[in-house]
């Protein structure tokens, strides 16, 4: 059975939806993921526009603002939720390493 | 000294890998394109080392909306240092004369969903319909050349010859579907892992097939002429 849409999230998914916790402008992401990640995590400007698309036809975000041909977005609240679970995942995931690790060097 | 040239290149509609290295090779040797109509058009520039990127947008119309949204990506693009040299119906070429540009696809899932969505729309179709078309000629030729031997009539160089051409319109659509999914299915797979699986170069084979075709169509009219001219 195929896995939903945005059951996990990629990193790019996960920082894109990051900046959005605040309003904030489509274009401006491209300089924040690789800021906020000290240049680990790029998102190319395709899959910046591919992925905004998506996020709002999920109802994911909102659009806020619209300037000229700037547009702003933010979080909605099935957006934080889903933000927030790939979160509680990459943390538990997190932890689980760290059990698995701290058992080996106490043995 | 040109100032432009036309080069004619058969590349696939999806093969943006063999597309992308003939322009940057182009670039090196001075020429940067400006469109594509019945083949690439070029204009001289100084020769450097540039980076293209063929991305495809499927969604595109002529109303207003999808023209801003059009509008809208290429603003991102430019944003990140890619300017727009020409757009195709969905098939939109940008390059760079960054260093190091962020690539404009950066997930290869997206980027294969796209080309598929792009190719659904315009030459899968059109290779569909050539399929039949092709059938259906073949399917017309084969009772023609029946009726002439239930006549006990020989059959003349002309309907072998119409026949190989039906054949041939079959046999180019069909294996442009089968190279294009043959890909895709490959693509797919290698995307979940984080790779875009490059893109199949067959110009040589289209080229030969080509001339193959068009050499049977010039033979055709010079065989059935000389076919009525024995009958009188």
């Amino acid at each position: 059975m195929p896995r939903a849409k945005f059951h996990t999230l990629t990193e790019q998914m996960f920082y894109i939806l990051l900046c959005l916790k605040n309003e904030c402008y489509g274009m401006d992401i491209l300089d924040r993921v690789p800021a906020m990640t000290n240049g680990r995590v790029t998102v190319g400007s395709g899959t910046l526009y591919n992925l905004l698309e998506q996020f709002l036809a999920e109802g994911m975000i909102r659009q806020t603002k619209v300037e000229g041909r700037r547009r702003s977005y933010i979080l909605t609240p099935k957006g934080l939720t889903m933000l927030k679970n790939e979160y509680e995942r990459i943390r538990a995931q997190s932890e689980d390493y760290r059990k698995v690790f701290r058992e080996e060097e106490s043995k | 000294m040109k100032h432009t040239k036309t080069c004619i290149r058969l590349f696939a509609f999806y093969d943006r890998t063999n597309l992308e290295k003939f322009l940057a090779e182009q670039s090196e040797q001075g020429w940067l394109l400006t469109g594509i109509s019945l083949g690439y058009e070029f204009r001289r520039v100084q020769p450097r080392k540039r980076h293209f990127c063929v991305v495809y947008f499927p969604k595109i119309s002529k109303d207003p909306a999808s023209v801003e949204r059009q509008q809208q990506f290429w603003d991102y693009c430019w944003h990140s240092g890619w300017a727009l040299l020409t757009a195709n119906q969905q098939m939109h070429i940008f390059y760079s004369e960054l260093d190091n540009p962020i690539p404009i696809e950066t997930d290869p899932v997206l980027e294969v969903e796209n080309i598929h969505k792009s190719a659904k729309k315009t030459h899968l179709s059109i290779f569909y319909f050539e399929l039949f078309i092709g059938i259906f000629q073949l399917f017309m030729q084969i009772k023609r050349i029946n009726l002439v031997v239930q006549r006990h009539s020989p059959v003349g160089a002309f309907e072998i010859l119409a026949l190989v051409c039906f054949s041939m319109l079959i046999l180019l659509p069909l294996l442009e579907l089968i190279s294009y999914y043959l890909w895709y299915n490959r693509a797919k797979i290698s995307a979940l892992h984080g790779d875009f699986t490059p893109t199949y170069n067959h110009t040589y084979f289209r080229a030969v097939f080509l001339l193959l075709f068009l050499l049977i169509l010039l033979l055709m009219p010079i065989v059935g002429l000389y076919s009525i001219l024995i009958l009188l």
